[in-house]
């Protein structure tokens, strides 16, 4: 296994290392089973998430409507969910089938109708959260108790939230991501006009890379869904912005063509867990949006730091 | 996101081209809407109805004024809700707490400056995506706006020249409108006659260029986000002198409606091409739009979709890219 690769993921992985030691420090119960399993569940939805959005970014995209499919899949989740088992695997296939849908609508619209992607996923923004409001005009609805703790609950030490992100990683992203689909979408990512001359189809590689992003979205709407055991056709919102924090934050270029799973991962974590360290330590929860906010700030201007020190300006332009 | 560099005559005469046609289809489509309108409701014509509506369009028109000039260099301000938030709500109780007037309005002002002046520090030194770093910048104010509020429903005061300024009469005349025409004016000949205007079209269409003809492209940046945190700042307050209050999250409608008018009055979302002419039938376009689904009683959801799929359909019309094989 070659470590350099994951070099672009090291500055989440000590960030999340030093966010845990302190945590604990302040909080020793977290070194609990029952500290575990809720350190899991906070950040799987955002992991999930922020995945959904690196596939995309790959591209040399970015999705604004990942918020709004998570919003729908919830909506979609806790309305129709019934109690039978079946009726429960029945709505997971639909919500992962809405999910596929509407990231195809955006890919087709970015690959064939030749719109910027962020003015396409601003638009479906509004669309998705439309139907969203639609499905559930008021918060509300169930799930069955047994579909929430599948999800959330734990088996001792080992939180099945952590199974699900393994087992979507894993087995559903790795083996499309390491496949002739998964090349052809970090090669459209950096260069568009050189893929498509090594006669790669670069517009079906943008629709199937938007199809997985959404079906990403629509497992961290189902993860939510468990973890809320109620629809709100809002509660999406933030996923927009911690996803792309999350995937910057985990190395990936917002330009395409570079960034692994790994670090976005951690990042999601990083950024979901934060907000409980700050509350552990004592902050006033009016304070979480200014560390959230400067904390993205900070990690940003210390990633692109070499920008200052550049001799010559036109380099520094021209990345 | 890669930037389009402009390579031959032809190439550019024909963007040209293509943005011209973006406004006139949009000025068409301004048009066509309002007979929509009124064919629904001949009630919408009436001079009380156009004045309630004209007010509505000013808060996002001059919000819009700002987009419009980041846009053009090819970035984007999308902290613009929280920034707006916060200067209204600490020009209100600063004015509440006894404080003058010009120092209220002054120091939501410099809000104003200070939040362009940090985007553009992301933006221009530190060459980060405008996307991810005026969204920080939100989130950060949003912060600061629940520090300085603790979380309350702040106490608020408006000035009366606030008010006079959002919902006051000259001769029968609304206020607020005028304010936005004048603002439109400036931004049309700034963009048309002057240096700067010139440089922002060209940072959008190609900075590397514009850089090696002498010009400190940063300064462009500057201008743009000062620009855009000035006029969510006067939005912001004209907006609380329309309701007559300032609350947490008043700015949360104004970040993607405004983007929404810009790109529909056919400006491009990567820069260099479009401008104030078209934003105004944009912002025009957006207003109308809200208010026919809302006299047609559609939902906040039908709304939101019918709004979606508008913005696509225009796109479709007259902002696809070229192909990339070509």
């Amino acid at each position: 296994m070659n470590l350099r690769r994951y070099r672009s993921s090291l500055l989440a992985i000590i960030g999340l290392v030093l966010l845990l030691g302190y945590y604990w420090y302040q909080q020793p119960l977290i070194l609990s089973p029952f500290g575990f399993r809720l350190l899991a569940n906070q950040g799987t939805t955002l992991a999930l998430a922020a995945l959904a959005q690196l596939t995309v970014v790959l591209t040399g995209g970015v999705d604004l409507s990942v918020g709004a499919i998570v919003s729908l899949s919830n909506a979609i989740a806790a309305t129709y969910m019934g109690d039978s088992p079946w009726s429960v695997f029945g709505v997971v296939l639909l919500t992962l089938g809405a999910g596929a849908g509407a990231g195809l609508v955006n890919g087709l619209l970015v690959a064939y109708g030749r719109i910027q992607p962020i003015i396409v996923t601003l638009a479906t923004l509004y669309i998705y959260s439309g139907f969203a409001l639609l499905i559930r005009p008021q918060p509300g609805g169930s799930v069955p108790g047994y579909y929430a703790s599948t999800l959330t609950g734990a088996w001792g030490w080992l939180p099945y939230s952590l199974i699900v992100l393994l087992a979507v990683t894993l087995a559903f992203r790795m083996p499309i991501m390491r496949s002739r689909l998964g090349t052809a979408i970090y090669a459209v990512g950096d260069n568009p006009g050189g893929a498509h001359m090594s006669g790669i189809d670069v517009p079906r590689t943008l629709v199937s890379a938007y199809v997985i992003g959404g079906v990403l979205a629509a497992c961290a709407g189902l993860f939510l869904t468990a973890q809320t055991t109620s629809g709100d056709a809002t509660v999406g919102t933030s996923y927009t912005l911690n996803s792309v924090a999350a995937v910057v934050f985990g190395g990936a270029i917002l330009g395409g063509g570079r960034g692994l799973a790994l670090g976005p991962i951690v990042a999601a974590f990083f950024i979901s867990i934060i907000i409980s360290v700050l509350f552990a330590a004592g902050v006033s929860s009016f304070y979480q949006s200014v560390f959230q906010g400067g904390i993205l700030i900070l990690v940003l201007m210390f990633g692109n730091a070499w920008t200052l020190r550049a001799r010559n300006r036109l380099t520094v332009l021209r990345s | 996101m890669t930037s389009t560099t402009v390579s031959s005559r032809s190439l550019a005469s024909r963007v040209s081209a293509f943005t011209r046609h973006g406004v006139a289809v949009s000025y068409v489509l301004l048009v066509v809407l309002i007979v929509v309108a009124v064919i629904l409701n001949p009630a919408f014509a009436s001079w009380a109805n156009v004045k309630a509506q004209l007010q509505i369009a000013t808060f996002i028109g001059i919000i819009a004024i700002g987009q419009t000039l980041v846009i053009l260099t090819g970035q984007i301000d999308l902290s613009v809700p929280w920034n707006m938030t916060f200067s209204s709500i600490l020009m209100a109780t600063l004015y509440g707490q006894g404080y003058g007037f010009g120092i209220a309005i002054g120091a939501a002002l410099c809000v104003g400056v200070g939040v362009g002046l940090i985007n553009a520090i992301g933006v221009a030194v530190f060459r980060l995506h405008s996307l991810v770093w005026t969204l920080g910048m939100n989130a950060l104010l949003e912060g600061a706006t629940m520090v300085y509020t603790n979380g309350q429903p702040p106490d608020s005061t408006i000035p009366g020249v606030v008010r006079f300024l959002a919902v006051g009469h000259i001769g029968g005349m609304p206020v607020s409108p005028l304010v936005w025409a004048f603002l439109a004016v400036v931004t049309i000949v700034v963009l048309a006659r002057s240096r700067f205007g010139r440089f922002l079209y060209a940072t959008g269409n190609n900075e590397p260029a514009l850089f090696l003809s002498g010009v400190d492209t940063r300064l462009v940046h500057v201008g743009a986000f000062v620009a855009s945190g000035v006029c969510a700042v006067i939005g912001g307050i004209l907006l609380t002198g329309y309701a007559s209050q300032t609350y947490l999250g008043m700015g949360n409608d104004y970040l993607l409606v405004p983007i929404a008018a810009v790109i529909i009055g056919g400006t491009n979302i990567m820069g260099g091409a479009g401008g104030y002419v078209g934003t105004i039938a944009g912002t025009l376009i957006v207003v109308l739009l809200q208010s026919i689904l809302s006299v047609a009683q559609i939902g906040q959801a039908g709304k939101n979709i019918v709004f979606g799929v508008i913005i696509i359909a225009l796109v479709l019309l007259y902002a696809r890219e070229a192909r990339p094989t070509d």
